[in-house]
């Protein structure tokens, strides 16, 4: 686990998080902090709240209640349910030091690859369009579609839409990265590709919040493992603690069942 | 039967279809610019604006073109006070119907769109005005281009509504010749005929786009 520097805040932090859709409580009272360059791999049966935690870290969801501080700075907050939602003044700014990549990759269809990467630079930063061409070839090299520059999304396989829409993520320059399930609508056969850019971007440093049930990539990766269910946090802990001794029975029965199935 | 009758007043009728063609263009794109903000308005959170744009979508909707445009010339000067000339009011309430149909092609298509794509666009940082520019209005049109072809095919051929009003379009002109030459069926018949020779082709251009949309969607 990548220790936290004495001073240093936590890259995000949420306290007490509770979300409920309509009937359903999805997280009751998640608190939980990365560190800076920490990989955190968070896994759960389906249903255990893990992609609705991601996504009130961005705040693409807004919590009924709890805190999430972005580099010790308030992000979001709400006292109790009801309460109106507090903002923090540099809402905007802290979002864009997070990037996220879903499931099911989410570019833009009606663009090229390499007008996917450079549209949020050049629109949102302001950046020059040779500057973010220039980047975005660079990127692009990286995860391995140097190639694929002036295609359209619906040509690409998916572990290649997969590695685009991670390029489109980096151009930003995020301090943090959040990964939900990003592995889970590919073939077997394109997932490696797709594990292989996260295992390159985990070497360089970035801090990484990844939803996965790709046990190998959190036993190499991983700095801490949280195991999630129906909601709350059940247990966490280094990879090799949570795989090989876990002291939770749901825990182990889960990584059982996900070994089993493998 | 004198059929040479439409020949020797083609002029007449060629100048009343050349007004049609540039009220139809003038209200598609007119019509288009405030659909989407119609659109935009329909799907505002804000109950303040997406009710009164609801009402008027309604009332636009629900009601023949025809009385719009009379209201438009006649009633709206004696409330205002103020007498728009006669191809302005006309322009504006066909301008009014045509938004309130496009503007719900377009909500539908923006509704169609995955939430991913959006959600995608807040994450990268766009303002609400950039998402709308780059992320969802391209698609949203995409998705409705066959129908707002639909309903440019419709206002094409409603534009004749305007020559109850004494705007000069190509039935209006149609129905000078015909009480000049006192030849209405060939007259009438050549108007049809124009009004058909416009509107089939991009009827059938509606079609193939649809098709190809299928095909890309799948």
């Amino acid at each position: 686990m990548a220790a936290a520097l004495p001073g240093t805040a936590p890259m995000i932090e949420v306290r007490d998080l509770h979300k409920r859709f309509g009937h359903l409580e999805v997280l009751r009272g998640v608190s939980l902090a990365v560190q800076p360059s920490e990989k955190l791999v968070v896994l759960g049966p389906s249903g255990s709240g893990k992609s609705t935690l991601l996504r009130l870290m961005i705040g693409l969801e807004e919590p009924d209640q709890g805190e999430i501080l972005v580099e010790g700075q308030p992000f979001l907050r709400r006292e109790a349910p009801g309460k109106p939602l507090q903002r923090g003044p540099r809402f905007k700014s802290l979002r864009r030091d997070m990037g996220m990549v879903f499931q099911q990759f989410s570019l833009f269809p009606h663009m090229t690859v390499l007008e996917n990467l450079i549209l949020a630079p050049t629109k949102v930063l302001g950046m020059a369009r040779p500057e973010a061409e220039a980047r975005a070839r660079a990127l692009l090299a990286k995860v391995g579609l140097a190639d694929k520059l002036q295609q359209y999304p619906d040509k690409l396989s998916g572990g290649q839409k997969q590695r685009a829409s991670i390029a489109r993520a980096l151009m930003m320059e995020p301090k943090l990265m959040l990964f939900d399930e990003v592995t889970s609508a590919l073939d077997p056969e394109l997932i490696h590709e797709v594990l292989r850019v996260m295992r390159q971007l985990a070497s360089e440093g970035m801090t990484m919040v990844v939803v996965t049930h790709e046990m190998g990539f959190a036993s190499k990766v991983a700095d801490r493992v949280v195991f999630m269910d129906q909601g709350m946090i059940v247990e966490q802990g280094p990879p090799e603690q949570i795989f090989r001794q876990p002291r939770e029975r749901r825990t182990a029965e889960f990584i059982e069942a996900v070994l089993t199935h493998i | 039967m004198d059929w040479g009758v439409a020949l020797r007043y083609w002029p007449l009728l060629a100048k009343g279809l050349l007004l049609t063609f540039q009220i139809t263009i003038l209200v598609t794109v007119l019509g288009l610019l405030l659909g989407i903000v119609v659109a935009a308005g329909r799907l505002a959170r804000q109950r303040w604006i997406s009710r009164p744009v609801a009402g008027y979508i309604e009332l636009f909707r629900g009601t023949p073109a025809l009385i719009q445009l009379y209201w438009f010339y006649y009633c709206l000067p004696i409330f205002l006070g103020v007498r728009l000339p006669g191809l302005t009011a006309i322009i504006v309430a066909l301008t009014l119907n045509v938004a309130a149909f496009y503007g719900e092609a377009l909500r539908s298509g923006i509704q169609a769109l995955p939430r991913d794509q959006t959600e995608a666009a807040d994450i990268l940082g766009l303002s609400y005005v950039q998402k709308m520019r780059y992320v969802v209005i391209p698609q949203a049109l995409r998705i409705v281009v066959p129908v707002l072809l639909s309903l440019t095919i419709s206002l094409f051929k409603d534009t004749s509504l305007v020559s109850a009003l004494g705007v000069a379009d190509l039935m209006y002109q149609a129905r000078v010749v015909s009480t000049e030459t006192y030849r209405p069926i060939e007259i009438f018949t050549t108007a049809a005929l124009v009004y058909f020779a416009v509107a089939t082709p991009l009827s059938m251009l509606t079609r193939r786009l649809e098709l190809r949309l299928a095909r890309v969607n799948r």
